[in-house]
């Protein structure tokens, strides 16, 4: 039965081997004739998601390899989300990977990050929460680096790797002292260990452990003060990477994080997952302001969202693990449009070069390419926070479950960070609106070339329309995610 | 009641919006064509609910009720007093008015342009209609969107800065809104209108009422907008193109005052006492300072826009006047100036379009080239001084009458704004349409064609009849306006 509650991530990380293998032996022509490597990986992720699915019928609710692995619906389901994000992403890629000289090593690093991904999902126990966190930033620091020709891609490597490894020591640390003080590295003991005392009895040693853990944590999910690495890895990766570190990466990080904060969140912990959101909240709102680089842009805008999860994460009320999982989803949902509209962009000759991210770049994109303009303009608007469309009920949940939160207990801090927090939505607004106004009122400049893979517009334009009929499938939406969450 | 009427008087514009993205065609004439036929369908279907609405049931009629959160009691609900039904009429008589008056002026982006015109028009009968606190704040908020785009694509030379400090404006004050919405919701665990109209003012004390207000208020108060958050009023108006002015002043600022009856008042009746002389006296300020600043603009939109937000203070004054009068006035002023001030803007375009100025100074002597124009224009300049036999009359004397019984000075500092309005609107008509023509485009210069000239005439007979019988629009506010007047007794 062990062996059966890792059947998706052995199915996923053993295919990827198996591309890395056949890559080698083939020849370059067959590989650029059938997109080889690339429509196997895809037909994987369908696999794997069938595997998932078959785990679900098999497997109910257990812990497995001595209680550090749970297997549950509510992992099962959000594994399959990541895996439906990889698809998009790896179908997104689709004209990158064929021109690299190495796709094999591409496609299999994207999926292994992601089977690391998804043993954090459902990691029960420290030791394997660290070995699920450093198989994905391993692959992540190569696949930032993946553009050997460009400065900027070693350079995002090189910082990424340097900045992570130092995050995944600290983390290490913050481990080793939780261990100390509980003599146990498993969630489930934990807790236990922890429900054991009364609520201010708490060592404060084990209180000063969590907090370092969860400050590494902050590192990973990108959070102000400690997000001084996401523009510049954003920036320097090659836009298909990008597209991948905004949606699969993020996605089961923050997602981690919550499940795992579950047992953890006590008030004072709490109260500094507050603060963080806020200052994550404000740098990315004012920080996004002075880009004039669209994937830089977008990298602060991905702070302040990772603030909006946190302040909603601050509250412990019942729907927290709702709301910040429907933020998530939505989240990804837009960034999968929008990032994945930045790796359309090609300057004339077909190429990637760092003048075309500028966002002037974009202006006149209404004349020159309505239907992505039309997308783009409702991605943005949704992030924006707009109503009625889906941004604005990721935020609306995070708001209820905070506000919620704030009223009822006894200090109203989250209540006034709260509408601290969406008064700097207004501010963010201001340059989600000049990309529109970019886009629509502007005069075509006729830099860029929007690279013309039918399948990409589409996943594109689809993203916006999801993000516009939200409104109307809300109920059972929400009905599907509570159910397998709770 | 099975009928869904009013779903389909919102849905109808906004699917059929949508349905006109994918048509690529470059004939102007089909996308017009397109666009008035909705909106005249929807203007019809609007009038068959004034026919059958029933002006003594006090209850919400036409009332549709469908479930959208699971989770949450939030539920899709849309239904419609004398209040709503009126505004709802006024939008679908301007929308197709909007669509025909730009018909020879907006040749670029016809396509856009009718799909913002018909997605404002469904937007805002949404929020005039939705009975639930978080569906109409999703369709006030949504017909920024839309608004946005007729600013900005279609505007003047500024468009930009105007369309952005429209769109943050409003933005800025709703987001206080709707925290106060997600609070009311956490408290009442409802958001349906009817029910928190009930309970609200008995249960909850007067500390939590003045913080809930002052969310409103900062919401409604940019929209309407009173005096220190109108700045925004001039710019967009000045830049929008003639269209996008008249919906403006004629409906989206409507949202405002339909906010404060709607909610502000009976919620929160209490803490609506408490603020009143504080909104009195940014309503007058607004009254004499708008009219002030009205009387020294040098572009005629400018100006107009100035006196729309005097005339909107007359709104704020007499909804805070807790009487009968006052309110009755407020909305018979509500509905005249969203005529008065459309067709006065759709008087500026018509002159725009001639001359293609605005400035004060390149005019004069119009009456003696164009007399029907001229003839019109006099009855809407007159409306909107407050002659009597206009409607404009019956709104301002009616604000003051109830004012006056709540507080004297004040009434007696608003009446002041009368005289200065009359002073305004009575130069700008001298130097406009009377005094010698210097500007030798004016020479040869056309009267109206036949479309302008039956558009204005609907509109001027709409303002002299119900400025002679006001009535047949005070009745369907009657019961409305005496609820509200008895929460006086709240206090």
């Amino acid at each position: 039965m062990n062996i059966a509650s890792i059947l998706p991530e052995i199915t996923l990380f053993s295919g990827s081997i198996f591309i890395l293998m056949l890559d080698v032996f083939l020849s370059k022509k067959i590989k650029n004739t059938f997109y080889l490597s690339h429509l196997l990986s895809i037909i994987l992720c369908a696999l794997t998601i069938l595997v998932l699915v078959k785990t679900f019928y098999l497997i109910s609710n257990n812990n497995y390899f001595n209680n550090s692995f749970s297997v549950n619906p509510s992992t099962l389901f959000l594994k399959s989300i990541s895996i439906l994000l990889l698809t998009l992403v790896l179908m997104l890629s689709f004209s990158f990977v064929s021109k690299q000289k190495y796709s094999g090593e591409l496609l299999a690093l994207m999926m292994i990050a992601t089977v690391g991904g998804m043993i954090i999902l459902s990691a029960n126990d420290f030791i394997v929460f660290y070995l699920g966190l450093e198989l994905q930033a391993l692959s992540l620091y190569l696949l930032s680096a993946f553009n050997v020709n460009c400065r900027k891609s070693s350079e995002a490597g090189i910082k990424y790797f340097v900045l992570g490894s130092l995050a995944s020591g600290i983390l290490l640390f913050g481990i080793s002292i939780i261990y100390g003080f509980s003599g146990t590295t498993n969630f489930s003991t934990i807790n236990e260990f922890i429900n054991s005392f009364e609520k201010d009895q708490i060592s404060i040693s084990l209180i000063f452990g969590v907090l370092i853990f969860i400050t590494a944590m902050f590192f990973k999910i990108s959070a102000a003060p400690f997000h001084m690495w996401t523009p510049d890895v954003y920036q320097g990766s090659p836009s298909s990477v990008t597209t991948f570190f905004a949606t699969v990466v993020k996605f089961t990080i923050v997602i981690a994080l919550v499940r795992i904060s579950s047992n953890f969140i006590w008030e004072i912990v709490g109260k500094v997952i507050l603060y963080i959101s806020i200052i994550s909240i404000a740098i990315g709102s004012f920080g996004a302001i002075y880009q004039k680089n669209l994937k830089r842009l977008l990298a602060y805008s991905s702070i302040s969202h990772v603030g909006f999860v946190l302040l909603g994460l601050s509250g412990i009320s019942k729907d927290v693990t709702f709301s910040c999982i429907l933020y998530m989803i939505i989240y990804s949902i837009i960034s999968i449009g929008t990032f994945g509209f930045v790796s359309l962009i090609k300057d004339k000759n077909g190429n990637e070069n760092e003048n075309i991210f500028d966002i002037t770049s974009l202006s006149g994109l209404a004349k020159t390419n309505p239907v992505m303009a039309f997308s783009l303009t409702i991605l943005m608007f949704s992030t924006a926070g707009i109503p009625p469309l889906a941004g604005f009920f990721s935020k609306f949940y995070i708001l209820i479950s905070a506000i919620s939160h704030g009223l009822s207990s006894t200090n109203h801090e989250i209540f006034y960070v709260a509408i601290v927090a969406i008064i700097f939505s207004v501010i963010s607004a201001f340059y989600y609106i000049r990309i529109v106004k970019i886009m629509y009122f502007d005069e075509p400049k006729d830099l860029i070339e929007l690279e013309d893979y039918g399948n990409c517009k589409l996943i594109i334009l689809t993203m916006a329309v999801i993000n516009l009929i939200f409104i109307i499938f809300i109920n059972p939406i929400t009905n599907l995610i509570n159910s397998f969450i709770l | 009641m099975n009928f869904p009427i009013i779903s389909i008087l919102i849905f109808l514009p906004l699917i059929s919006s949508i349905l006109l993205l994918p048509i690529r065609t470059k004939n102007s004439i089909f996308y017009y064509s397109y666009g008035v036929i909705i909106s005249i369908i929807n203007f019809i279907i609007s009038y068959k609910l004034i026919l059958e609405f029933d002006d003594l049931n006090s209850s919400f009629q036409f009332v549709e009720n469908y479930k959208i959160f699971s989770n949450y009691d939030i539920k899709y609900i849309v239904g419609i007093d004398g209040l709503s039904l009126l505004m709802i009429f006024l939008t679908t008589f301007l929308t197709p008015i909007c669509l025909l008056i730009s018909l020879n002026t907006i040749r670029t982006r016809v396509k856009e342009y009718i799909i913002s015109f018909l997605l404002i028009e469904g937007l805002v009968i949404g929020s005039f209609a939705s009975l639930d606190l978080l569906f109409f704040y999703i369709f006030f908020e949504a017909t920024l969107i839309p608004m946005f785009f007729v600013i900005g694509i279609w505007g003047g030379e500024n468009k930009i800065y105007a369309s952005f400090k429209f769109f943050l404006y409003t933005l800025a004050g709703s987001v206080l809104f709707l925290i106060a919405i997600i609070v009311l919701f956490l408290i009442t665990q409802t958001t349906d209108i009817s029910i928190l109209q009930k309970f609200l003012p008995k249960y909850l004390p007067l500390e939590y009422q003045k913080w809930f207000f002052l969310a409103f208020f900062a919401s409604f108060a940019i929209k309407v907008p009173m005096f220190p958050f109108h700045t925004w009023l001039p710019d967009a108006h000045v830049q929008a193109p003639t269209a996008g002015s008249v919906i403006l002043a004629g409906i989206l600022i409507k949202l405002g005052a339909y906010g404060f009856i709607r909610f502000s008042l009976p919620f929160f009746p209490q803490a609506s006492h408490y603020f009143s002389n504080f909104i009195f006296i940014l309503s007058v300020i607004a009254i004499i300072y708008a009219s002030l600043v009205a009387l020294m603009q040098e572009d005629m939109k400018k100006m107009i826009a100035y006196s729309s937000v005097a005339h909107m203070g007359f709104v704020t004054m007499g909804i805070f006047s807790f009487t009968k009068q006052g309110i009755d006035g407020a909305i018979m002023q509500m509905i005249s100036h969203g005529i008065v001030s459309a067709s006065l803007f759709i008087c500026v375009g018509f002159i725009y379009d001639r001359l293609h100025t605005k400035k004060i100074k390149d005019m004069g002597g119009i009456a003696e080239k164009m007399p029907d124009f001229a003839l019109l224009a006099m009855i809407f300049m007159l409306a909107s001084v407050g002659l009597p036999g206009t409607s404009g009359f019956v709104g301002e004397f009616l604000t003051i009458i109830g004012t006056f019984k709540t507080s004297k000075i004040i009434a007696i500092l608003a009446s002041f704004g009368v005289v200065l309005g009359a002073c305004y609107m009575l130069w700008l008509y001298k130097r406009v349409w009377f005094s010698s023509i210097h500007n030798p485009n004016i020479e040869g210069i056309k009267d109206l064609n036949k479309v302008e000239f039956v558009t204005l005439g609907i509109m001027a007979g709409f303002v002299i009849i119900t400025g002679i019988m006001p009535n047949i629009i005070l009745k369907y506010f009657n019961i409305l306006s005496t609820n509200l007047s008895y929460l006086n007794n709240l206090r």
